[in-house]
């Protein structure tokens, strides 16, 4: 074993050291059918792997963002690093300390303060905030759940202080969420989040029930309430363009794995692994509209972006590399052995078997802005 | 009220034969005592064989749009305004000729593919009973045709697909079904609204160029209605863009996403994310969308613009070609007035 200082050089730094941090964590679902169907007609049960042994790491301030396709696993994750989902395998840390996982047992005293650091905002503005309390008490609930002897007058004066914060006014507390816009009711639910001043914050596509007008507005004041408190984001999204725009970390995932992970400018300028590359293609984006007319020789209605069926049933996943079947760089290994992520240089990791080899010749960058 | 017929008329004088003719749509809500009017006197039309794109944010009155020309707005709702298909009026027909158009000369998708579909018969009997609805066919011959419309919408292993039942299917290839369902009566105008808002964005590249193809080979015309200017970007030829019930912006989709002019146009283009620049901050429209009720009076888009005049709040701007020679319209007074 190398000395401590070797093994492990960038906790030195204390700003690299990871917030929260995954290890090997998994998340099986049981879907088997019921016990009277499986004993009658001898059906095995069945599990679903939503999310296979995902490391990941958060520093504090740092946006890291997770994409996939539905059904890949990514929601789901989210939902254990917030303690929302129980993992069936794997430990999560808060702050160097176990918090979550297979065989953790934290102290209520550790629990209750990295709950307290880590909220979360859902997609659904609509559904994730409760029609019948007032603005001011569901702001006001994750204080009082969080210091039971705060006086009053003085939860009071935090959630005025909270929704200014957002953009509100103080005098909206006596409304009801009905009362306000999608993008409106979205700046509440982060009022809400950050009540307990959280070190981290656990955005669900945040953004995907908003116009685009909208969104610019709660995207830019995340990026203002990152800046002014130093706040650290896991930033689930399907929209690549808008990860581009807020994330320092790209993390790719498909089918419960983790397949590509890399500083934001080096995934969009140089991305590796033949998913991630299949994703940035079909990406439709106005300014860059590249399949536009494309040929549609085949009369498959693929056109240029020559994507390969579908995503396959995730409780049939395939054997060895999960993309094999849509990936044009698959050979028998592949088909076979499960790729595990490998370095590829500059904090850039790629889990694909063809990129080892160097089946998949590094493309040359595209020309991206920045 | 002579003026669509007389654009049906001189349009196909010059051989482009708009499809489709709008002329002064209105939606209107009874509300109490007071009218809410949630479409407000739109005029566009769609050649053969091309898409046009009706963009805007949620509550700009687009679907409402796709579904007036439908017919399918039901009362307290009231349609105004002029809808010719083909040079034949269509808003004025009764409930049933409606009817029998929709299928036939209008197809019609939507958003989600699986609320479109039965789920308790195959795919494609409700196929070959959409096509003996249309036509009259011998159940061998429209079997020969749901196969056929089955391949045409890029649905590999069409022949054995066809006994399967929807849930057997995935999201896009759902969509592809509904296309193939929606063109089964040959319509010369197929509606779409927010065709691929629901599915991931590998696929929705996918149907949108199918959609594009299908423009193209049966020189259909397609209403596309969505929110998202990537998907206009790919496939449109005009766009259309709406605000608080009124076209703001009509032109080229090259033209309004590359040099958008109407300050509304504007800042939605400069607010979108993009991967192909690298900025701080987006540029944000402060404010929302007027409420049905609340449409502000003169622009409606006045409180929210960074250059309106005092004009701008008494009188309702109307469309203006551009004055640069340009094929787009505006409807601004900061633009009229130079």
């Amino acid at each position: 074993m190398a000395p401590p200082d070797v093994a492990t050089p960038r906790m030195r730094d204390p700003d690299e050291r990871a917030l929260v941090e995954l290890e090997r964590v998994s998340k099986s679902f049981d879907v088997s059918p019921p016990w009277l169907e499986r004993t009658l007609q001898r059906a095995p049960r069945r599990a679903l792997r939503a999310v296979d042994g995902v490391d990941l790491a958060i520093r504090r301030g740092e946006t890291v963002a997770l994409v996939g396709e539905s059904g890949c696993g990514k929601s789901t994750l989210a939902r254990i690093v917030v303690g929302l989902v129980d993992a069936s395998g794997g430990v999560v840390r808060y702050d160097g300390s176990p918090l979550y996982g297979a065989g953790v047992a934290a102290d209520a005293a550790t629990l209750r303060r990295a709950r307290a650091s880590m909220q979360m905002i859902f997609q659904d503005p609509y559904a994730s905030l409760n029609p019948r309390w007032r603005v001011g008490a569901i702001v006001a609930e994750p204080i009082v759940a969080a210091d039971r002897s705060r006086s009053r007058a003085s939860v009071a004066e935090r959630v005025a202080t909270l929704l200014e914060q957002v953009g509100l006014a103080a005098a909206d507390r006596h409304k009801y969420p009905h009362q306000f816009s999608g993008g409106q009711r979205q700046r509440i639910s982060i009022a809400r989040a950050l009540a307990t001043a959280p070190a981290l914050v656990v955005c669900d596509e945040p953004t995907s029930a908003l116009d685009v007008s909208v969104q610019a507005q709660v995207l830019n004041l995340m990026a203002d309430l990152k800046e002014r408190r130093g706040l650290a984001y896991l930033f689930i999204s399907h929209n690549l363009a808008v990860v581009h725009h807020i994330a320092d970390r790209v993390l790719v995932m498909y089918l419960g794995r983790i397949v590509e992970s890399a500083p934001r400018r080096a995934l969009f300028a140089a991305a590796r692994h033949p998913y991630t590359r299949m994703l940035l293609d079909a990406v439709p984006d106005p300014l860059r509209p590249k399949w536009r007319d494309a040929g549609d020789a085949d009369g498959t209605g693929n056109g240029a972006p020559r994507l390969a069926s579908e995503l396959p049933d995730p409780l049939d996943v395939p054997a060895g590399c999960g993309f094999h079947p849509r990936c044009a760089f698959a050979n028998a290994r592949c088909r076979v052995e499960t790729p595990v992520l490998l370095d590829v240089g500059d904090a850039h990791r790629v889990a694909c078997h063809a990129v080892a080899e160097g089946r998949v010749a590094p493309r040359v960058a595209i020309p991206i802005a920045g | 009220m002579r003026d669509g017929r007389d654009a049906a008329r001189r349009a196909t004088q010059r051989g482009a034969a708009p499809a489709l003719v709008v002329r002064g749509l209105t939606v209107t809500f009874a509300a109490g005592r007071a009218t809410l009017t949630a479409v407000d006197g739109i005029d566009f039309e769609i050649a053969s064989g091309e898409v046009l794109g009706l963009v805007g944010e949620s509550g700009a009155g687009k679907s409402l749009s796709g579904a007036a020309i439908l017919g399918l707005v039901d009362a307290p709702g009231r349609v105004d305004g002029e809808v010719w298909l083909d040079g034949r009026r269509i808003d004025t027909l009764d409930p049933a000729a409606k009817r029998r158009l929709r299928g036939r000369e209008i197809g019609a998708i939507f958003q989600d593919p699986l609320t479109a579909l039965d789920p308790l018969f195959t795919i494609g009997d409700q196929l070959a009973e959409t096509l003996r609805t249309h036509f009259r066919l011998a159940p061998d011959e429209a079997r020969r045709e749901a196969v056929a419309l089955l391949q045409e919408v890029g649905i590999p292993g069409a022949a054995a697909r066809y006994s399967q039942y929807p849930h057997q299917f995935s999201g896009g290839m759902r969509q592809r079904v509904v296309i193939a369902l929606a063109l089964a009566g040959e319509p010369s105008l197929l509606v779409a609204d927010e065709p691929t808002t629901a599915l991931d964005v590998s696929i929705q590249a996918q149907i949108v160029a199918l959609l594009g193809r299908l423009a193209r080979e049966r020189g259909m015309a397609i209403l596309l209605v969505t929110h998202d200017m990537g998907v206009i970007a790919s496939v449109a030829d005009r766009i259309a863009v709406m605000y608080a019930g009124r076209i703001v912006e009509t032109g080229t989709a090259a033209e309004v996403i590359a040099r958008p002019r109407h300050p509304y146009t504007k800042g939605l283009m400069a607010s979108i994310p993009s991967l192909a620049d690298d900025r701080a901050r987006l540029a944000q429209i402060d404010g929302a969308m007027p409420r049905l009720g609340a449409v502000p009076a003169g622009c409606a888009f006045h409180p929210r613009c960074g250059v309106a005049l005092e004009r701008c709040t008494r009188e309702r701007p109307v469309l203006v070609a551009d004055a640069a020679g340009g094929a787009g319209a505006t409807a601004c007074w900061r633009l009229a007035d130079g």
